[in-house]
């Protein structure tokens, strides 16, 4: 559908889409990765994603932030996708590598800690794993979030601190990550 | 302030400074709280730890990514390909036309013939190289390279 831009000339909703799916794809790309734990299946689901949201272009409310619009249709999609092959959701903590192998110490132990972080998300509930996905993995404004989860800016940073406060009581249970942190595990917090 | 609200407006500050959205009068705000409530200290510091871990997992995610340009809807290929398909029908017809009234024109040296000949061939061999490589460029790539 046409729109008139500032100086009235009409301008492609196509274009407008397309701009926007550009300045999206590395976010969008992380959060398929996130949810689909597969570098080309993320990658997929991001072309399927912007093909159909290109299809559904005239839906889109330009006036409103572009990419809680997409991600709701890159994760139905991605949602999609997993329900076919049957499988549970994987949280990955980085995409297969051919120099998985360690090559350091200090390399080893980000690794460990690394699996201990994906390991505490993956055991939050639905709803506060959700927003830490889109706010550290996404890098959401609480006002996107907002637009994301249907609720207002203050629930949505209520959710985040109850969210956080649930990770790092997880992580400090996780031997491989209480290491460093402020308190002692099990400590008093 | 009341203990309560204090720990509420800490909570919020907290949240705000882990996410780099603080104001610099609620910077002072936070320090002054974190007087008085030092164990949201310990919260800043951990949940920093947590954000600047997840950034690197970001950072790890993206670094291996071959994000791909966006493939062109089917019906503006199918376009690009017709148009293509027209104009080069016209320019084989017209140039044809062009040359074989050119070839058989006796009042034309046989030299000059033989040199635009040698180089109709010329170029076509050029335009078939050209060709060629665009063919092994997307047999490699699937998808037709679109800046977006």
């Amino acid at each position: 559908m046409p729109l008139l831009s500032t100086v009235g000339a009409p301008v492609d909703m196509e274009d407008v889409v397309r701009a926007r799916l550009s300045q999206a794809m590395q976010r969008s790309y992380v959060a398929a990765y996130r949810i689909l734990g597969n570098a080309d299946q993320a990658r997929d689901a991001c072309q399927e994603a912007a093909a159909r949201a290109l299809s559904a272009r005239d839906r889109y409310d330009h006036d409103r932030p572009f990419y809680p619009w997409f991600y709701r249709i890159l994760k139905n999609h991605c949602l999609d996708h997993l329900k076919r092959r049957r499988r549970t959701i994987p949280v990955g903590d980085g995409p297969p590598r051919v120099d998985e192998a360690p090559t350091a110490e200090g390399q080893a132990v980000q690794d460990e800690r690394a699996r201990a972080l994906s390991r505490a998300v993956e055991g939050l509930p639905m709803d506060l794993r959700e927003i830490i996905e889109l706010r550290h993995f996404q890098d959401l404004s609480y006002e996107e979030m907002a637009e994301v989860l249907g609720c207002p800016v203050g629930t949505v940073m209520s959710r985040l601190y109850r969210a956080r406060k649930q990770l790092r009581q997880a992580l400090l249970s996780d031997a491989a990550f209480s290491q460093g942190f402020s308190t002692a595990p099990g400590g008093d917090r | 302030m009341t203990s309560e609200a204090s720990r509420a407006r800490a909570e919020e500050l907290v949240m705000r400074a882990v996410d780099g959205v603080l104001a610099e009068d609620e910077e002072r705000e936070l320090e002054d709280l974190l007087e008085q409530l030092p164990e949201y200290r310990d919260e800043l510091r951990d949940y920093e730890e947590i954000s600047a871990m997840t950034d690197a997992m970001t950072n790890r995610i993206l670094a291996d990514a071959q994000i791909e340009p966006i493939r062109p809807p089917a019906s503006s290929r199918t376009l690009v390909s017709l148009s293509l398909l027209l104009l080069l029908c016209a320019f084989l017809v017209s140039t044809g036309f062009a040359a074989w009234g050119f070839l058989t024109d006796s009042g034309v040296p046989l030299l000059l013939k033989i040199a635009a000949a040698a180089g109709g061939l010329g170029l076509l061999g050029l335009f078939v190289h050209v060709l060629r490589i665009r063919r092994r460029a997307s047999g490699r790539d699937p998808y037709q390279k679109i800046d977006l």
